[in-house]
């Protein structure tokens, strides 16, 4: 509420009246004693924040322009040194060799790996948990069975299902069982170009029922007089949605969309307990990598450059995502 | 139980860190049937005068591992009333751990090493060195251990580790299916191939034998048994894609190709499954076997015979030892109290009823004649490999060669390539952004 232009507000003239009235000093708060209330609110936070996942940041970014041994907790500054040595050769030379070829440079190629995991992933972890979302509001008997059931996923840790998948994806697992018959039983976590897919169905076999639970949420917060008046215009049930449920999901789906985008980036516990990143590389996710380079091979610089790295790249989608829905927003 | 917990993913490394675990815990145990009976250990113990608090760590599968060890030290601080021991083992993640912990000073006083990252610990100073104490004490003698063991934790004519125990590689097998079969122990490659043939022939098994496509133990035995080698002798190049290396890689690729060799992943999960249920005739294993069928299949264990590797074609007998340290931060606050427990814990008696347990061989030479080994003659043919093993391990950059190295291997079992393609690869990949960098 400003106070600066225009007439003062009730309040104020009240409080100046009976000020005047009984010509007592009635000191109300400063802007400044206002301001330290609101610090000392933040203040816990702050310093738990500041503490434990600031001052870490920072040091990690120092660290990655050191080569740093972990076991000596100690470093040389080398500049861009470790990025220099991360990105080149770059993606483009030799025909694209770096996308193609593991061997000539792993950073390259594990992003290409995680961009197709991202690309195979988001979209079907989106739509599944809009699919099944849109089922569940409506009056399905045991709609809360489902629920728990397409929610259960998410509660389990990563590497438990990681190895339930391991399980059911086994060249003698259930999965192939089924394939036998029309001729599809494949090894998939043993081959190079199928172990990847293994890691992508179990993302989304997870994320459908996280998203779901989002998107729930975001249906029942539509007022319904908004359907009401949609039937009353004539709408049929895909333009009450393409009108009513969409435009109104749109806060939702941007944060199911970042959040989506995220996920995918730092994916790592799957890949890491399906199959340890191989079979040739076939599944070593940039994380992955990060986690090979810090803590197995003991250079935590290249590690740090790697992970800032790749906080760039997540923030460039999660900026240009917030920009896009920005430029398509809509004041009704 | 310990070894079937790696039964849903890859064997390779998982069961031998676990092993070393076993290795580690049960040692200890062992340690103690041995020495609080008797005044053995006793003698042989250096005063330790002033109290100290101890620290120690180390990996234990199980509870039953990590009470054992508790066991042995609770006999240590009663004879030794003045120190208290306080062992906290970790169960996953211990080599990231133990960095991390070393980094930040805050590592405990003494906990294990493994083979494959002892280098990087001992080059780079966080490990405190243990021969003047081995000097000082006429306990112990460098003379007492297999030459490969001490040697593999030689860093620059020092010691930062005394070995715990050890294992060979060696080849276990179904006595009755080779029997059925019409065929011979293989004590040659070719001789290998002929008995896996008669295997394939007349029985039904899943594959008839079991290989770990990351980490194909016979390719390893292969190249040493060839004269080849990982590194160069001054370890400054990666020498893998010699034709000793590309020879030794060949074989077991040939035999996936024709069907007589298969990925243990998909056979049982792991060599021990894949014995026990009958779903392959031969695996190639450690010590860390033996109690598994002991212990879980006792009738299988009837059956199961092991042998020395078989040879490479033209080569001279060597297979790979997996081994562990006790050893000692660098900044340890009383490092004579913390030898004195290591010292303890590898002694004569400790060391010997400790290998009676069976998870582990003993380092000690002088033990090959204990009567455990005239008992157990498979252990005794996995101690009789001792002189001709090479201790797993690559130098100080041994966890980043192996993260190159391993998936080139996989390439070429998984036939995605040649096994000289592959080699060349790793070679190339190892030389410029390991060794060179």
């Amino acid at each position: 509420m400003s106070l600066q232009d225009g007439e003062p507000t009730g309040q104020e003239s009240l409080s100046v009246r009976v000020q005047e009235r009984l010509s007592l000093p009635i000191s109300l708060p400063t802007e400044d004693q206002n301001n330290l209330a609101g610090y000392l609110f933040v203040a816990p936070n702050l310093l738990v924040f500041s503490i434990f996942l600031l001052g870490p940041v920072l040091y990690a970014f120092y660290v990655s322009f050191n080569e740093w041994n972990i076991l000596l907790g100690e470093g040389t500054w080398i500049g861009l040194g470790n990025y220099v040595s991360i990105l080149q050769p770059w993606p483009w030379e030799n025909n694209w060799a770096a996308l193609r070829s593991p061997e000539v440079n792993l950073w390259w190629y594990a992003l290409r790996t995680t961009a197709i995991y991202a690309v195979g992933t988001v979209p079907l972890q989106i739509l599944g948990g809009l699919a099944v979302a849109l089922m569940l509001d409506k009056r399905v008997r045991a709609k809360k069975a489902y629920r728990a059931a397409y929610f259960m996923p998410v509660m389990l840790s990563g590497a438990a299902s990681a190895v339930i998948w391991r399980w059911l994806l086994a060249s003698d697992g259930i999965i192939n069982e089924f394939l036998a018959p029309i001729g599809l039983a494949h090894n998939w976590a043993s081959d190079p170009s199928t172990a990847l897919g293994g890691v992508m169905v179990m993302a989304i076999w997870g994320g459908i029922g996280f998203n779901m639970i989002l998107f729930l949420a975001g249906l029942q917060n539509i007022p319904n007089e908004l359907y009401e008046a949609a039937r009353i215009d004539g709408c049929n049930g895909w333009q009450r949605f393409r009108n009513v449920t969409y435009p109104n999901l749109e806060n939702t789906n941007f944060f199911v969309i970042v959040m989506a985008i995220i996920g995918a980036f730092q994916v790592f516990g799957i890949a890491l307990v399906f199959s340890e990143g191989g079979p040739y590389f076939s599944t070593t996710t940039t994380v992955l990598l990060i986690y090979q380079r810090a803590f197995q091979e003991g250079h935590m610089g290249e590690g740090a450059a790697m992970a800032f790295l790749l906080f760039l790249i997540i923030f460039a989608f999660s900026y240009w995502q917030y920009r896009y829905r920005k430029s398509e927003e809509v004041d009704y | 139980m310990r070894e079937t917990a790696t039964g849903n993913g890859r064997e390779g490394e998982l069961t031998r860190r676990r092993f070393v675990g076993t290795l580690a815990a049960s040692g200890l145990t062992v340690g103690l049937a041995g020495c609080s009976g008797d005044d053995g250990t006793g003698e042989e113990g250096a005063d330790v005068d002033e109290s100290a608090d101890i620290t120690m760590t180390g990996w234990a599968a199980d509870d039953t591992e990590s009470a054992l060890l508790q066991e042995l030290i609770d006999s240590y601080e009663e004879e030794n009333e003045d120190v208290e021991v306080s062992y906290s083992p970790v169960q996953d993640e211990y080599e990231q751990r133990l960095r991390t912990q070393l980094g930040a000073g805050e590592a405990p006083d003494v906990f294990y090493v493994d083979s494959s990252y002892y280098h990087a610990f001992a080059s780079t100073d966080v490990l405190h060195e243990m021969d003047t104490f081995a000097e000082e004490d006429g306990g112990f003698e460098r003379e007492d251990f297999y030459d490969p063991l001490i040697e593999a934790f030689d860093y620059e004519g020092s010691l930062y580790g005394i070995p715990k125990g050890f294992t060979t590689l060696g080849m276990f097998y179904n006595e009755e299916h080779l029997e059925e079969a019409g065929a011979e122990v293989p004590e040659s490659w070719a001789g290998l191939r002929e008995t896996l043939e008669a295997i394939d022939e007349s029985l039904d098994v899943g594959v008839p034998m079991t290989i770990i496509p990351e980490e194909p133990r016979l390719f390893f035995t292969g190249l040493f048994q060839n004269g080849g080698q990982v590194l160069s002798d001054n370890g400054d190049e990666c020498v893998i894609a010699s034709e000793e290396g590309v020879e030794a890689l060949e074989f077991p690729v040939s035999l996936v190709e024709d069907g007589l060799a298969g990925y243990v992943a998909d056979h049982g999960g792991w060599h021990g499954d894949a014995l026990a249920e009958e779903i392959t005739s031969i695996g190639h294993m450690g010590a860390w076997g033996l109690p598994f069928f002991r212990d879980n299949q006792p009738e299988m264990d009837e059956v199961i015979g092991v042998a020395e590797m078989p040879v490479i074609d033209g080569g001279d007998p060597a297979t790979m030892a997996y081994t562990v340290t006790y050893s000692m931060a660098h900044d340890v606050e009383d490092p004579a109290v913390a030898w004195d427990l290591v010292r303890y814990l590898t002694s004569d008696e400790g060391m010997a009823a400790w290998a009676e347990q069976g998870l582990e061989l003993s380092a000690r030479e002088a033990h090959a004649d204990l009567e455990f080994y005239e008992e157990n003659p498979r252990y005794r043919t996995l101690l009789d490999q001792a002189d001709e093993s090479v201790v797993w391990g690559f130098g100080p950059d041994s966890e980043a060669i192996l993260n190159r190295v391993q998936p080139q291997l996989e390439r070429a079992i998984l036939g995605e390539a040649s096994p000289r393609e592959s080699l060349e690869s790793a070679q190339e990949q190892v030389n410029r952004e390991v060794l060179d960098g």
